[in-house]
C-alpha cells in the first residue's frame, strides 16, 4: 500500500519507541513525545508497540491510501475527517482505497498521532525512525513528511473495533530536585506559572520566563542529561529537555520533571502556560 | 562515590573532581559493570568526565534500591572497559582550517607550532555527546586552550576538527557549532553504512598526525 502525503501539515514525523541503549556514543533517545497517546493508537489499531506511527504537530497532515487498512487517531483534535466526514479519534476507523484522511489545526492539546497497523518500509536508523535531529536527511529520509512523498506500508486490517475516552489535558507539572538544585532556591523556582517560548522543539522547551541569577554560579563539568532535565541557563533561562535532546551538557540541571508528567508535556503548545509545582523527594 | 537523585527516574554517582584520567577510568569501570550487570531496571546510562548518569525505570525500582546496588559494587570490581587506540590523519590545509589564522591570534602561536602542539599528544575520548559520535578528546596542550564562537558558525562540514578549551573533537556530521576549526579529518569517525557505526568508543585513545600535502 502506498500512502501519499497531499499536504505535509506543520511538522508531521515518524515515530516509535526511538534508540534505548545509544546514550553513551551520543545518540539522542527520540522517539514519541506522548508515549500514552502513541501506545493507545497503536493498541487501537491492533499493531506492536514498537511499530512506527505519525507524530502531528498543531496542524496535522492530509494523506491519500491505495488500499483497504485499519487506522487510529489519539492525542490533540485535530478534527479529523475521513473524505471530507469527521471522524471520531481514539478509535479504530476502517479505510478504504482512495479515501482521503485529513487533520486539520489541533484544538486542544498539540500532538495528535496515526497509527496504521501494518509493516512499515520506511527507512529506520539504530532500530528506530525517529529523525535525528541535523542528520535525518541521511539517516532517516522518509521520517519527517513533506508533500508528494509516499509511505510505503504492507497494511493489515484489524477487524476489532475498539473505542477509548480521550483524555481531558491540564497543564500541571511536577518537578523533583535535579543534581544542581541548590544553585538556585528551587521552592520559589518552580511554585509558579511559566509559558512555552516559540524557540520550543522536540529537543527543549524554552520558557520565556527569565529567573534572577544574582551571582555568578560556579560553572559544571559536562554531564548526562535526559528527557525532563531542566536546565538554567547563566542567562536565566530555563529549558526543559525533551526526547530529541542531547545526552550530556554543561547547564546546570536544577530540577527534573516526574516521569508520569512527561507525557503532558507534549500537549502543551507554544505561548502555553505550564504551572509547575515542585515535589520535596522524600529519601532514607 | 556521591550519588545525587535526579528526580524520581535517574540518579547521578560521582566518581572524583574535576577531570583526569584516574577519574575517568572509574567512570568507564562502573559504565562497564553496569552494562554486564544487564539489570532490567536500568534503562540507559550516560558516563561523562567524572559522572555517569543512569536512567533507571521507575515502575520496576526506585533510587534507594539502585543507590544501594551501585554501593554494593566495590570500585575493585569495576571491569575495565574494552578500548582501542586511532592514528588519524587531519588535512591542517587553509581550506579546511577556517579558524587557525583566529587561534594563532588567540594563542600567539604560529601554525606550525599549533598544529605540533595538536598533533603531539595522545587524547583520551572523555565522552560523546552534542551529536551522535561527537568524541570530546582531551586533554590538549595548554597552549591550544582556546574559547569556543561567541555565536555558532551555522554550519560546521562532517570531519572538521575543532578546539574548544581542554577540547578537541572531529564533527562527525555537518551541523551547527561553536568550536574553532582547525583542519579535517581524512577518517569518517560516523559511517552508517557500517553496522558500529561510531569509529570512537568511550575511553578509547587518538593520535592525530598531519598529512602531507
Amino acid at each position: 500500500m502506498k500512502v501519499e502525503v497531499l499536504k505535509a501539515g506543520l511538522f508531521s514525523n515518524l515515530q516509535d519507541q526511538g534508540r534505548l541503549g545509544y546514550q553513551h556514543l551520543g545518540v539522542p533517545i527520540g522517539g514519541n513525545l506522548d508515549t500514552s497517546a502513541a501506545t493507545l493508537a497503536l493498541h487501537i489499531v491492533g499493531a506492536t508497540i514498537d511499530q512506527p506511527l505519525i507524530e502531528c504537530t498543531l496542524i496535522g497532515p492530509t494523506l491519500k491510501f491505495d488500499d483497504d487498512c485499519t487506522i487510529a487517531i489519539t492525542g490533540a483534535d485535530m478534527n479529523p475527517m475521513v473524505n471530507g466526514h469527521p471522524i471520531k479519534s481514539y478509535q479504530s476507523i476502517q479505510i478504504h482505497t482512495d479515501d482521503t484522511l485529513s487533520l486539520g489545526n489541533a484544538s486542544n492539546g498539540a500532538r495528535a498521532y496515526i497509527a496504521i497497523n501494518g509493516q512499515w518500509k520506511t527507512k529506520s536508523w539504530l532500530g528506530s525512525v525517529s529523525p535525528v535531529y541535523g542528520a535525518y536527511q541521511m539517516l532517516t529520509p522518509d521520517s519527517i513528511l513533506r508533500k508528494g512523498q509516499f509511505l510505503e506500508i504492507f497494511p493489515n486490517v484489524f477487524n476489532e473495533n475498539l473505542d477509548f475516552d480521550p483524555p481531558s489535558y491540564n497543564n500541571r507539572i511536577h518537578v523533583m530536585a535535579g543534581p544542581e538544585s541548590n544553585v538556585v532556591d528551587a521552592s520559589l523556582v518552580f511554585n509558579r506559572c511559566y509559558t512555552m517560548s516559540h524557540q520550543s522543539n522536540r529537543m527543549a522547551i524554552i520558557l520565556n520566563e527569565k529567573i534572577d541569577v544574582p551571582y555568578k554560579i560556579t560553572p559544571m563539568i559536562s554531564s548526562g542529561v535526559i528527557p525532563g532535565t531542566i536546565q538554567l541557563t547563566p542567562s536565566g533561562q530555563l529549558m526543559i529537555l525533551m526526547a530529541d535532546a542531547q545526552t550530556t551538557g554543561g547547564y546546570h540541571r536544577i530540577g527534573q520533571v516526574k516521569a508520569s508528567d512527561m507525557d503532558k508535556l507534549a500537549q502543551i503548545r507554544i505561548g502555553g502556560e505550564i504551572e509547575i509545582e515542585f515535589l520535596q523527594q522524600k529519601l532514607t | 562515590m556521591i550519588i545525587k537523585p535526579m528526580g524520581d527516574n535517574a540518579l547521578v554517582v560521582y566518581l572524583g573532581e574535576g577531570i583526569s584520567d584516574a577519574i575517568l577510568a572509574k567512570v568507564y569501570g562502573l559504565y562497564n559493570s553496569v552494562i554486564i550487570a544487564s539489570s532490567q531496571e536500568i534503562i540507559y546510562s550516560i558516563p561523562a568526565y567524572n559522572s555517569l548518569t543512569i536512567r533507571y525505570d521507575e515502575r520496576l525500582t526506585n533510587f534507594q534500591r539502585i543507590r544501594d546496588w551501585l554501593m554494593d559494587l566495590s570500585a575493585n570490581d569495576y571491569n575495565k572497559p574494552p578500548s582501542k587506540h586511532h592514528n588519524i590523519g587531519v588535512d591542517y590545509g587553509d581550506e579546511f582550517a577556517l579558524d587557525m589564522d583566529h587561534v594563532c591570534r588567540l594563542t600567539s602561536l604560529s601554525k606550525e607550532e599549533v598544529i605540533a602542539y595538536h598533533s603531539e599528544k595522545e587524547y583520551t575520548v572523555y565522552m560523546l555527546g552534542f551529536l551522535p559520535g561527537f568524541a570530546y578528546l582531551g586533554t590538549t596542550h595548554e597552549r591550544l586552550h582556546v574559547p569556543r564562537h561567541e555565536t555558532p558558525r551555522p554550519h560546521v562540514s562532517k570531519g572538521s576538527i575543532g578546539l574548544a578549551g581542554q577540547q578537541t573533537a572531529i564533527y562527525p556530521v555537518d551541523s551547527p557549532g561553536g568550536w574553532q576549526i582547525i583542519g579535517k579529518a581524512m577518517v569518517d569517525v560516523f559511517d552508517t553504512s557500517l553496522n558500529e557505526p561510531f569509529l570512537l568508543s568511550p575511553f578509547d585513545t587518538v593520535h592525530f598526525y598531519p598529512i602531507g600535502r
